[in-house]
């Protein structure tokens, strides 16, 4: 396991290096250099002299792997440069945007992972069943519609038809229920269907199989057989999954929180994109990369703890499962 | 063969095709000039005139969903032909090469799939200039990674297998292996996968359009339609909102069951089929 954890470490590691390279691609492939960036049309006006001094203050006469050296130390130390759109520094930006985000987050999670795990426990047990073909199709039907379509029709129906829930903002304090309903359903039920089929399949995997017929055989009780038998044979791929779909839940939060104006990350994050305001853009990508291989790791040694068979499994890349 | 005609024979593919002809054939049916501006008819519910209605400009919804299919249909085909490139290569390379290469492209694959995919969408079409041109590329370059894994498992498979080595042994150069020895055992699953990956492009084409991040507004696409539909949400104008959402919802739908149809064939959707924990990106 030791041996395992270490591994798993450090691919974790080289993949968050690679990705932090990427970033730091994106700061060049910025139009533009660095400099006008900053100062704006304020550049034009200065000497030819002052210019070469603030590219050599930015370190941009330094050789690429210099600069970025000095960049990562620079992000390390939580120096993210200031947002273009405010000059306020990034990170007090960010920290501002996380609770919102967090509390929509787990909300919309622990509903799309408690109908994923409802839905596809029971449409399992009752393969090929009437019940399990109408939670297929409807599966299907939820992976179809655009999230932020869903978005735009459940505001129609629930706000603008009944008026019953509110359209917009999180109200006062940051956990008003009546404001988390419509965007955390949003988020849930758009993933829903994809993580209900895939359960489903895994659930019809563990439930199938001689040993499970002998156990009847013996008379044990059905309930003890799906609680002690199926579910915990299912348990270690289905916590991969819930981590991974983290980034998913994620990247759905940006258009949810643009539509409901949820003050999150993800409204940062297209607010910072529309704006060109690429030092607040830059540190969300980051950080929410930096977040998803984090949760990934913990997920995947979490898996491997419970199930041993997945530390002696060859860790390369997709042959994992 | 038996599950390429399963598929081809079916609601779902007669249904796509519809989309594909009904967009192809835009001018015949259109009726009215997709871009004429009147404002002596905005926002009028659909009536015998306009039979989806007219839009805050008083355009015609019908024929900009026409042409608004055209864009969204090939923006996201294109999107997807260039994912399955960058897949089928990548994950070639990444099967073939083994050793210190493998690792590498698979930890790329990893660090990509790390990145929300929309938050890295959204990224690189802020620094890449407007047009139709960098949203192909941004939705292409974003949507490799589980056809390349996927690509990667099987070529490891097939590989070493006697019929690959005979072929060598016979003087076949590697080109020549690839292409009339591995590329042919591996076009079902890129059927699959490139089915799963038209579905996506469409739906990040559409969001991203949604977002003010995509196609130009100038042109009329699913997407830009809902853009300006939100706009009007609020005061009751429903049908701006409502028809582009169900062409892509649809467009989508038919998509999931032809791919469903590819991978499964005409057998009872039994037990389980192991599925990648990336499988679904998400937008």
């Amino acid at each position: 396991m030791a041996l395992f954890l270490v591994k798993r470490a450090a691919e974790s590691a080289f993949v968050l290096i690679l990705g932090s390279l990427l970033v730091f691609t994106f700061i060049r492939l910025i139009p533009g250099d660095p400099a006008a960036a900053m100062y704006g049309d304020q550049l034009q006006k200065l000497t030819e002299a002052d210019r070469l001094r603030i590219s050599e203050n930015l370190g941009l006469d330094e050789p690429l792997p210099v600069q970025y050296v000095h960049w990562a130390s620079q992000v390390l130390q939580g120096n993210w440069g200031a947002s273009y759109l405010t000059g306020e520094p990034a990170d007090e930006v960010i920290v501002r945007t996380l609770l919102p985000t967090a509390v929509l987050l787990i909300v919309s999670q622990v509903l799309m992972i408690g109908l994923a795990l409802l839905f596809g426990l029971t449409s399992a047990l009752r393969r090929d069943s009437l019940y399990d073909r109408t939670v297929l199709a409807v599966s299907v039907l939820l992976m179809a519609i655009p999230p932020f379509w869903l978005a735009l029709m459940m505001m129609l129906f629930f706000s603008i038809r009944l008026g019953v829930l509110p359209s917009s903002g999180m109200g006062a304090g940051p956990f008003s229920i009546r404001h988390l309903i419509l965007p955390a359903l949003v988020i849930a039920l758009s993933h829903a269907g994809y993580y209900i089929r895939l359960f489903r399949n895994h659930f019809a995997a563990s439930s199938s199989g001689g040993h499970l017929l002998a156990l009847r055989a013996r008379g044990v009780p059905y309930r003890r057989i799906v609680l002690s038998h199926i579910l915990p044979n299912a348990a270690a791929p289905l916590i991969v999954y819930t981590g991974a779909s983290l980034a998913v839940s994620l990247a759905g939060s940006v258009v949810v929180e643009t539509i409901f104006s949820w003050p999150g990350l993800g409204r940062l994050a297209l607010k910072s994109a529309l704006a060109h305001d690429y030092p607040v853009l830059l540190a969300i990508v980051l950080l929410s990369m930096a977040f998803v291989i984090l949760v990934n790791l913990l997920a995947g040694l979490l898996a491997a703890w419970i199930d041993p068979r997945l530390r002696e499994a060859d860790t390369e890349g997709g042959a994992r499962w | 063969m038996v599950k390429m005609r399963y598929a081809i024979v079916s609601p779902a593919f007669a249904g796509l095709f519809l989309l594909v002809l009904f967009s192809s054939a835009a001018p015949l049916l259109a009726g009215a000039d997709p871009a004429e501006v009147r404002m002596d008819r905005i926002l009028q519910p659909p009536a015998s005139g306009h039979p989806l209605g007219t839009d805050e400009l008083g355009r015609d919804i019908w024929s900009r969903l026409l042409y608004g299919g055209r864009v969204s249909l090939a923006v996201g085909f294109l999107a997807m032909a260039l994912s399955v490139l960058v897949g089928v290569i990548l994950g070639t390379v990444s099967g073939l090469a083994g050793g210190f290469i493998d690792r590498l492209i698979m930890r790329v694959t990893d660090m990509m799939l790390s990145i929300p995919s929309l938050l890295l969408m959204i990224g690189l079409q802020a620094v890449s200039p407007a047009g139709l041109l960098s949203v192909i590329f941004v939705i292409g370059f974003t949507g490799w990674m589980l056809i390349a894994r996927v690509v990667r498992t099987e070529i490891r498979a097939i590989r070493k297998e006697t019929y690959v080595l005979t072929a060598k042994k016979l003087g076949a150069g590697p080109w020549r292996r690839f292409i009339s020895h591995l590329l042919p055992r591996l076009m079902p699953s890129i059927i699959v996968l490139a089915a799963s990956s038209a579905g996506h492009a469409i739906l990040a084409e559409a969001t991203l359009s949604f977002l003010g991040l995509g196609i130009p507004q100038t042109t009329p696409s699913w997407g830009n339609m809902l853009n300006e539909a939100q706009g009007y949400l609020m005061s009751g104008a429903w049908w701006l909102a409502v028809f582009p959402g169900l062409c892509i919802a649809l467009t989508i739908y038919f998509i999931h069951v032809l791919g469903d149809r590819l991978q499964a064939g005409p057998r009872r959707p039994s037990a389980g089929k192991e599925r990648n924990p990336h499988g679904h990106t998400g937008v």
